[in-house]
């Protein structure tokens, strides 16, 4: 009777274990969900079917003082001085913070990689930039 | 004793149907995250970011593939089609939401994050031809 008693016990103590595991990985599962889930960064008033030629940018009724291009060879242009990463970072909050709007704007030569627009738009907003204007370049 | 013995079969069972239901949620989770959170089908490996902004519930999406392949939802289209799409849909949420502004629906832009910046630009400038007002760029958020 007795070792009855225990051959029961033993397979609810391994359950008991598997219920804790199981209900672990869908409590992990839960909390990666916003790591897992597509977002967005708004690209909100982007005037890349206006603009077309740079002349037009001096039409801009902002107080923009962060505008930034990336070129294709990777070297980047703040406020048209070729900057490194180092001086950017050291910059870019200073400058938005004489600001009213904290609007930056952002062009790229054709050529640049995606990732490389998304990250500088992404360090742009980091830095406390309200709208981050994407820009088009004649030709 | 047999009575007991009895209860003690239940609770097991009971136990043993938790860590079922428990393994079936899991399994479910898994196997349905993709089509619970992507609004297409369409595979893209969009970039990572630190600043999110846009929940994408309700949005059309606009995917570019690693090979400059352009879809509006799950179709493939090109960009003249892709700013008739736009619009057709704008119009059609502006019908059913006559309160909303024209162009309101938002557009998401999910780029594969190897793509070049043209290829993007192009999109947008499609999309925004489309008459649409709200785009986002489809990011994952970064952990670092």
């Amino acid at each position: 009777m007795e070792h009855g008693s225990v051959e029961a016990e033993v397979p609810a103590a391994g359950l008991i274990s598997l219920t804790d595991v199981m209900g672990s990985l869908v409590k992990v599962f839960v909390l990666t969900i916003p790591f897992l889930v597509e977002s967005g960064i708004f690209v909100s008033r982007s005037m890349a079917a206006k603009l077309n030629r740079p002349i037009q940018q001096k039409q801009i009724k902002t107080d923009v003082k962060v505008s930034i291009h990336m070129r294709a060879d990777g070297t980047i242009e703040l406020n048209k001085k070729v900057v490194t990463q180092e001086q950017l970072e050291d910059l870019v909050p200073k400058l938005l913070a004489r600001s009213i709007e904290k609007n930056a704007l952002l062009s790229a030569d054709n050529e640049v990689v995606y990732d490389n627009v998304v990250q500088m738009i992404d360090f742009l907003k980091s830095k406390g930039a309200g709208d981050v204007l994407i820009m088009k370049r004649g030709g | 004793m047999a009575k007991a013995k009895g209860g003690e079969g239940e609770v097991a069972q009971a136990v043993f149907n938790l860590a079922n239901i428990f393994a079936f949620i899991f399994i479910t989770l898994i196997i349905a995250s993709k089509q619970m959170f992507q609004s297409t089908s369409v595979e893209v490996e969009v970039p990572k970011a630190k600043v999110i902004e846009a929940d994408l519930e309700q949005s059309i999406a606009v995917s570019i593939k690693k090979d400059r392949t352009l879809y509006f939802k799950d179709k493939q289209v090109d960009l003249q089609t892709l700013t008739q799409l736009v619009k057709q849909a704008q119009e059609e949420y502006k019908s059913k939401n006559p309160d909303a502004e024209m162009g309101e629906q938002l557009v998401v832009i999910r780029a594969d994050k190897s793509v070049d910046w043209k290829t993007v630009l192009d999109a947008i400038d499609a999309v925004k031809r489309g008459g649409s007002k709200r785009i986002t760029l489809a990011v994952i958020k970064r952990t670092t």
